[in-house]
Parts: structure tokens; sequence; C-alpha cells
């Protein structure tokens, strides 16, 4: 198989899959936990302490309040957005994809594809394929090739 | 009290490094790095035959090319003979001893067929 | 008693330093008797280390408030296994902890007959870490400080360090972090030497292995303490402490594999060295930033000015080392070369790019609130989401990698052979999949993917030995049972791999299960009323009130019924200690294969009236019995004897090589 033809098509295949994970996103199991995880109780700035993981009055009563907002029909973006009006965005567990923060987001994912860029450079320059040769001159034959090779036939097994 | 256990514990400490100082040196002596330690038969053997091993596995286990299988086993096999012949002349096994060896047991074989075809004969 | 310490730890400085200029004497030729004063030395500064340890346990046992540290972390009434393991509570214990386990450490690798080239200059750099902790424990954070005025009784633990998980974590983690020392100095060692072969990895496979393996267990126990001592129902928040303990991991794992191209094809001999820098680096890192406070963390050890000798320390042996490699880059520079795009080795090539990726993404993660402070003023959280939007990718990944690689053969493969070997693998993945959906009703995608991953590595790892088996048998002879005794107990090494993979594959399940299919909810219950949730018939007696050692607890008995199985009763807790305000709440867990029932006292009214809040978390069983698995899958690879240890084997069409010899 031509090797170009095999560099493309494992290369495609990469791209797509990394697109495809890339797009769905690991939702948790309810909006509920979605939404307390999402966001740091105001009473725990220091430990940055999501609500979802605070034990204390605060981060009860936040809860509670998610509960309502949500037996409301608010929605996930909504609820959250009005505690980031309330706190600024200091109360989000994750920094918003944009302006700075973005870089966040992104240089992770900026650096596996230049160490995958790096490692296909490498690799390029790394991959010869021997010219096959075939006809390296046997050692002279002697009367005995067939008694020793079927010694070693006999012989490897026993280092399997 | 607690300053003589403190002294004690400095003169120990002292004695365990001072020990080796004042014993006789052997000088300029350098723990030498282990470089190129020829390895004897018995490892050689062992390294081609389980690559051989290793070949037959692999291609067994289809992950290797008819090509590639068929190429790097004759070039370890070409190996272990080598090798397997080398040591043969070391511990004198000559060729003629080999030669003459086979043709008994080929003659012997012979011999038993003969004999179980008489018997069935028989 | 704290004189003694303090004595002992000093002269044990003072040696550590020694040994350190000894070692230097022997390596410029001054004559063997430095090298013995050396080694004498180095097991001087571990016998006094192990010393001043043996006084610290003594005053914590004895409850001897005249040092600062026992009555900081220790009170009369709290119960004598947690008074030994106040030694790893506070700052100055824990480091005092670390520098006994390095020392010993480095006097065991000292002793070691078949380091006997190596230790010249492997000891001195092992001694030089040591040094620098003596340094600290003699100088920044001395454990053995005196009151002036003992106080009768001492402050006590937090109450939350009341745990057995705390009592195995940090002992696990420790020896982890500490473990990866002998590798880099090693690894050092043999640049020095210019000996630049895999004699180093060969030698200290079994110290990374361990290393890893407590590294593991270090993490499990952590996520495992957290989950039933913190209360809020999850095992893993991604904090910086955290992540400090997953980062050495994850580039510890890339160097468990990529050492194998450096042993079989003695190629990237560069990127294994910098792997082990960087993988001995951010175990001192973690070490900074849980002392330095620099990142907000629930776990640090408070604001100190630890932090910047870690940070000053860790640059200068990291800048060294890279120095040392730059320095020696002749000899590190490629021999052999690839034969095909599609290999082994560059499956290897993969494994360690989504692995080192991994770990820098969190790095990232990590640092950036630091970043973003000093850029744009503005310090912001990276929490939860973050690492689990960017890791969970990166983390299926390298699962299906987990599937793949072991199928491919080294030098080259090509891909009808690939299609051969994965067709019935795939086959059944797909089956599992369609399974999932329309029997067990699975749907949401990322749980399916994670599912169906797992399903594709275990076939494909299952398939892999049934047909090594099969192969085996055609070519010897042997009847099936002995085939496949004898294939897995001669490669030990290869399959004890796959044992732990099997581990890291049901780790996997764990998560995602108890990730995507938790649930909660909050009930009140009256005395003596029967509720059902998740399926759980659960019936409250009443609440209860009781003391024990140092503490008050009121707790309530519930009885568990589940499919008309009596799962037994369950005590919920909430724990008033004497010495701490706030109570802690204790969960009661009933643990199956499926799902952990999780169940929290959360309140209580006057007229017995109980709150409960009910977690229900699916599979998490599943993560700390992958753990185990891990474990058995290291002790088989590592069993001594024939089969545990590989020389390189066929190479390909260049020399046949006999490699080098390892005594």
């Amino acid at each position: 198989m031509a090797r170009g033809f095999v560099r493309k098509i494992s290369l495609t295949w990469i791209l797509l899959g990394s697109f495809f994970l890339l797009n769905i996103s690991p939702a948790l199991a309810s909006t509920q936990s979605d939404i307390e995880n999402s966001l740091i109780c105001p009473a725990c700035f220091a430990e940055s302490m999501s609500v979802a993981a605070c034990q204390d009055s605060t981060a009860q009563q936040i809860k509670e309040e998610i509960r309502q907002k949500l037996a409301l029909g608010q929605t996930k973006v909504e609820i959250i957005k009005t505690y980031v009006d309330q706190y600024g965005e200091g109360i989000l567990t994750s920094p918003p994809k944009k302006g700075f923060n973005l870089m966040a987001w992104v240089i992770p994912f900026l650096g596996i594809m230049m160490g995958g860029t790096l490692i296909y450079l490498a690799l390029s320059r790394w991959v010869k394929v021997p010219s096959v040769n075939k006809s390296h001159a046997k050692t002279k034959p002697g009367a005995l090739d067939d008694y020793y090779e079927a010694r070693v036939e006999e012989e490897f097994k026993k280092y399997l | 009290m607690e300053l003589v256990i403190g002294l004690v514990m400095i003169a120990g400490a002292i004695a365990i490094i001072g020990y080796p100082l004042i014993q006789k040196d052997i000088h300029n002596l350098k723990v030498k790095p282990a470089k190129n330690i020829p390895l004897g038969y018995e490892q050689q053997k062992e390294i081609v035959m389980s690559s051989l091993g290793e070949i037959e596995f692999d291609f067994n286990m289809h992950k290797l090319t008819v090509d590639d299988y068929q190429e790097l086993k004759a070039l370890y096999k070409e190996r272990a003979v080598q090798l397997l012949k080398a040591n043969d002349k070391v511990s004198g096994v000559t060729e003629k001893d080999l030669v003459r060896k086979l043709e008994e047991e080929i003659e012997a074989d012979l011999k038993s067929l003969k004999g179980s075809d008489d018997n069935e004969k028989g | 008693m704290a004189n003694f310490g303090t004595i002992g730890l000093s002269i044990a400085f003072g040696m550590g330093i020694y040994s350190v200029v000894a070692f230097f004497m022997f390596n410029s030729n001054r004559g063997l008797k430095y090298l013995l004063s050396a080694k004498n030395a180095v097991y001087g500064t571990a016998l006094f280390t192990t010393l001043s340890v043996f006084a610290m346990l003594y005053a914590l046992i004895t409850g001897d408030f005249s040092i600062e540290y026992v009555t900081q972390y220790t009170s009369q009434d709290l119960p004598t296994i947690y008074k030994l393991t106040a030694l790893w509570a506070g700052n100055a214990g824990s480091l005092l902890f670390w520098a006994w386990i390095l020392v010993l450490l480095a006097a065991l690798v000292t002793v070691s007959k078949e380091n006997r080239e190596y230790i010249p200059y492997a000891s001195p750099i092992m001694m030089v870490v040591s040094v620098f902790f003596l340094f600290m424990l003699n100088f920044v954070s001395q454990p053995f400080v005196q009151l002036l005025n003992p106080p009768p009784d001492g402050m006590g633990m937090n109450p939350m360090l009341q745990n057995p998980g705390m009592v195995i974590h940090p002992v696990t983690l420790y020896l982890g972090y500490v473990g990866f020392t002998v590798p880099f100095a090693f690894a050092m060692a043999a640049l020095i030497m210019k000996n630049p072969g895999d004699q180093w990895i060969k030698l200290t496979r079994k110290w990374t292995l361990i290393s890893w393996l407590f590294l593991t267990l270090g993490n499990l126990f952590g996520a495992q303490w957290a989950y039933v001592e913190l209360g809020w129902g999850g095992y893993w928040a991604w904090d910086p402490v955290e992540n400090a303990s997953l980062m050495p991991w994850l580039t510890g794992s890339a160097f468990l594999h990529s050492v194998m191209v450096q042993e079989r094809k003695n190629m990237l001999k560069i990127w294994n060295m910098v792997l082990i820098i960087v993988t001995f680096g951010l175990t001192l890192f973690g070490t900074f930033l849980v002392r330095s406070g620099v990142v907000a963390s629930v776990h640090a050890f408070g604001n100190s000015s630890l932090g910047a000798y870690f940070l000053i320390f860790t640059s200068l042996i990291i800048l060294a080392a890279l120095y040392l490699v730059a320095d020696r880059i002749n000899l590190l520079r490629q021999g052999n070369q690839f034969e095909s795009y599609i290999s082994k080795e560059s499956s290897f090539l993969l494994n360690n790019l989504l692995l080192v990726g991994s770990a820098f993404s969190i790095f990232w993660g990590t640092v950036f609130p630091i970043v973003s402070e000093a850029v744009v003023g503005q310090k912001i959280a990276v929490g939860i989401p973050f690492f689990n939007q960017v890791n969970a990718p990166i983390g299926l990944a390298f699962t299906l990698l987990m599937g793949i690689c072991p199928l491919i053969a080294w030098r080259k493969a090509n891909f009808e052979n690939i299609a051969k070997n994965f067709l019935w693998p795939w086959i059944i993945a797909i089956i599992g999949m369609l399974l999932m959906v329309f029997i067990g009703g699975i749907t949401k995608p990322y749980a399916l993917i994670a599912y169906t991953i797992c399903v594709f590595v275990i076939s494909s790892t299952l398939q892999d030995i049934f047909k090594g088996v099969r192969v085996r048998k055609k070519l010897t002879g042997e009847n099936l049972i002995v085939s496949l005794i004898r294939l897995l107990s001669k490669n030990r090494r290869r399959y004890g791999g796959y044992v732990i993979h099997m581990g890291i594959v049901m780790m996997i399940v764990g998560i995602t299960g108890s990730n995507v299919f938790n649930s909660e909810a909050v009930k009140t219950f009256k005395p003596g009323e029967t509720a059902e949730v998740g399926g759980y018939t659960i019936s409250f007696k009443g609440l209860q009130q009781t003391s024990r050692d140092n503490m008050e607890v009121i707790y309530a008995d519930l009885s568990v019924i589940h499919n008309n199985n009596d799962m037994g009763n369950l005590q919920v807790e909430k724990v008033f200690y004497s010495t701490s305000e706030q109570p802690m709440t204790e969960p009661a867990i009933i643990s199956t294969f499926k799902e952990d029932l999780y169940v929290l006292l959360t309140g209580w009214e006057d007229d017995g009236t109980a709150i409960f809040k009910i977690h229900i978390n699916p599979q998490i069983k599943w993560l700390w019995t992958g753990g185990w698995v891990i474990v058995i899958g290291v002790i088989f690879a590592l069993w001594p004897g024939k089969g545990s240890g590989v020389g390189s084997r066929y190479l390909g069409r260049g020399e046949v090589s006999y490699g080098k010899r390892v005594r």
C-alpha cells in the first residue's frame, strides 16, 4: 500500500476522532449537579470549593435556590448567569470560554496538536525502509546444514 | 544526661565514617564499568533462540507478514546455526563424529523399521 | 526526647553532606577508602534520621506536649493509631517522614550489590536530594521545636484526618513520590558515566514500577478517603493537590511505556531522560504546591515559606539535570531507525503524547489562575468542569490505545494483519454497544462511547491471550492448561501489563458510571417512617446519641431493603469532636458492583425528624477494585525469576543484537 495514502488515512481518522470527542461534552447526571459543580460557594472563595462539594449553610442555601429556579423552568445558562451577575466571574469554577480565559481551554489541545506534529515530523525523519537485501550471501554451505537447522527448529521451542 | 547521649551519638557518627578512612587503602581503584563483557554461549543462545521463538509466535499471531517472517526467520536461523556450530567446534564435536552419529541413527531407524516389518509379516 | 531528635537530625544532615563530598573524592580518584566511608555515611544518615523519627513517634505516643508539633496535632484523648499518624499530619512531621523514606531508600540502593558500578554516582545524587530535606528539617521547618510553657493537653488532630484512609494514603503517596528519585538518580548517573544505554532502565525497572504502583494506590486511597470522609458524594475534585499527585502518575506511566522502545530498539534515549526528569520534578512540584499556598486548595498545609525553598531547589535540580542532558546529547543520539509509520514503537509514541498531553493540560489548568492573575489581573478558578471536559476525550483516546497497541507488532505492522486482528474485538464491542442501547437503555453519548471502548479493550486483550495460548499449543504441543500457564508465566512482563490494563479499564468503567449516572435526593424521615429512594426501601428507626473516645456521636439507624434483599443496617453519623467546632458528617455506604447507596445525615428537628441526603453512585466499586487488579498485575510482572525480565528480542533487518549484559 502506498505510504502517502496510509498517512492520509490515519491522519484523517485521528482528526475526525478528536473532533468528535471534543464536541460532545461530558455532561453530568443532572442539571442540578451540573450547576452545583459550575459555581463556587461564595463562602469558600479561599479554597475555591464548589457548591456541590461544600457542606456549609451558604452552599445548602444556594443548592436550594438552584432547585427552585429549575422547578420554575429556568435553564442552566440562565441560572448560572444570575450568579455571575451577582458575584462576578470569580464565582465560576471554570473559566468562561471567551477573552483571555479562552487560553485555558485552547492551550492544552494546542499543546497536544503540536506534540503530534512533532512526533509526525520525527517519524518522517526516522522512518527509513531499508532496501530489501534478499541476496545476502549465505555462509559456505556445509554437509550438516540440514541437521543444524533441524536442531534449531527443535531447540528454540525450549526458549518459547 | 542528654549531653552525654548527644556526645555518644556524635562519636558514633564520626566512628562510622572515619573507620574506613584509617584502614589500609587501595589507591586509585576505580569501579570498572561493565561495558562490553562478552556474553557466554548460553546467554547468546538464549537471545537468538528466544528471538526466533518470538518471530514464530508473532507470525502465528498474525502480527508479522509472510515476507517479514521469512526474512527475519532466515536471518536469525542462520545466526543460530552459526552459534551451534561454533559451540560444537569448541566442545570438540567434529563434523565427522556427527556424520557418523547421524548415519548410525539412520541405520538404527532402518533396522527397527525392518524389524517391525518382519514382525508384521510373522 | 526533643533534644535527642534535634541532635539526630543535625548529625544526619552533616553526614549527608559528608557522603556527597566523600563520593566526590572517590570519583576524583582519591582512593577506595572514600567510597567505603561515603557508603557508611549514607547508612549513617539513614540511621540517625531513623532515630529522630523514633524520637518523634515516642513523643507523639507518650504525649510529650513540651514539643510544639505534638501539641499542635495530637491530644490526650486521641486514639493511639492517630497519634502515630500525626507524624504526617503537619508540615514539619510530614517532611521528616518524607526525608526518612528517602534516606532509607538511598541506603537500600547503596547497599545493593547489583547497582555496584552506579553507586559512586547515583548515591550522591540521592543524597543531594536527602540533604535538601534534612536542611529544611534543621533550619526551616524544625519538628522538635520546644515550648517554654508546655500546655496540659494538645490541640488535637483535624477530625477529617482521623480516618483509616488518612493512615494509608499519605504513606503510599510518599512512597510513590520518593521512589521516583531512584530512576532519576540512575539516569543522571548514567549520563555522568557516559553510559547512555538501557542499563540504568533495567536496573531501576523494579523501583520505577513499584513507585508507580504506590503512586497509583496513593491516589486511589486519597480518592477513597475523600469519598468516605468529606461527604459530598464524590471522590475526585481536581484540587491542585490532587492534580499534583496525578501529573507524575501520568508522566511516570508514559515513562514505563517509552523505556520499552529504548530497551528494544535503543531509541528515544533523550526522550526517556526528559520524561524521568519531568516526573521527578513533578513529584517535588507537588510538594511545592501543597506547602506554598500559591494556589487555593482544600488540602493545603497552609501558607509557609517552605514553598519558596522547594521552588528554588526543584528549579536548580531540574536545570542541572537538563544541562547534563544537553551536554551529553551526542551520546544520546538515535541509533536505530523506525521501519514503518505503523508499529508498536510508533504506537508508544502516541501513548506518550496522550499521557504527557493530559499531564500538560492538568498542569496548565492548575497554574492558570496564577497566569490569569499575572496577565489580566483576574484570579479565575479552574475547577471540575474544566478538567473533566478537557481530560475526558484524552482519557478515552488512551483507553482506546490500550486496546490497539498490544495487537500491533514491533518494527512494522501492516493493515491486513491489523484488520484481521481487530475484526472480532470490534464486532464484540459493537454488539456490546447495541446491547447497552437496546437492553441497558443507555443513551448518554459519553457513557456509551466509554463503555464501548472498554468492551473493545477487554475483548482485544482477551483475544490476544487466547490466540497466544493457541499458538503456543501449536508450536510446543503442550496441552491447553500447560500452555496457558507457561505463556503467562514466561512472559510476565507482557501479561502483567495486560492485567494492569484490565485494572485501568475497570477504573474507567467506575469513573464513567459514577460521573454520568449519579443521582441524589434529599428526604425527610419521621421516626419509624419508611420510604423508597432509587429502588431502595429505607426505614428510619430513630436518632440516638453516644460518645466514643474523643467524640460525641449523633446517629441514625436505617434499615435498607433492595429487590427484596435485606441489605443490612446503615448507621449514619454526625460526629462532634472535642477539639473542633464544626461537626463531621460521616456517610454510611452500601457498596455493590452495580452501585453505591451513600447516605448522609444532614440535620434533624426536635421531634426526632431527620433529614437525609441520599446519593446513588453507580459502579464506584469498580474504581477501587481496579486498583487491586493493578496491584496483582504489578506483582505478577515483578515476581522474581525467569520471565519477569525481557532482553531485547528480534530487532529487524539490521544486525542481530545480543544486547548488553546486566548483572
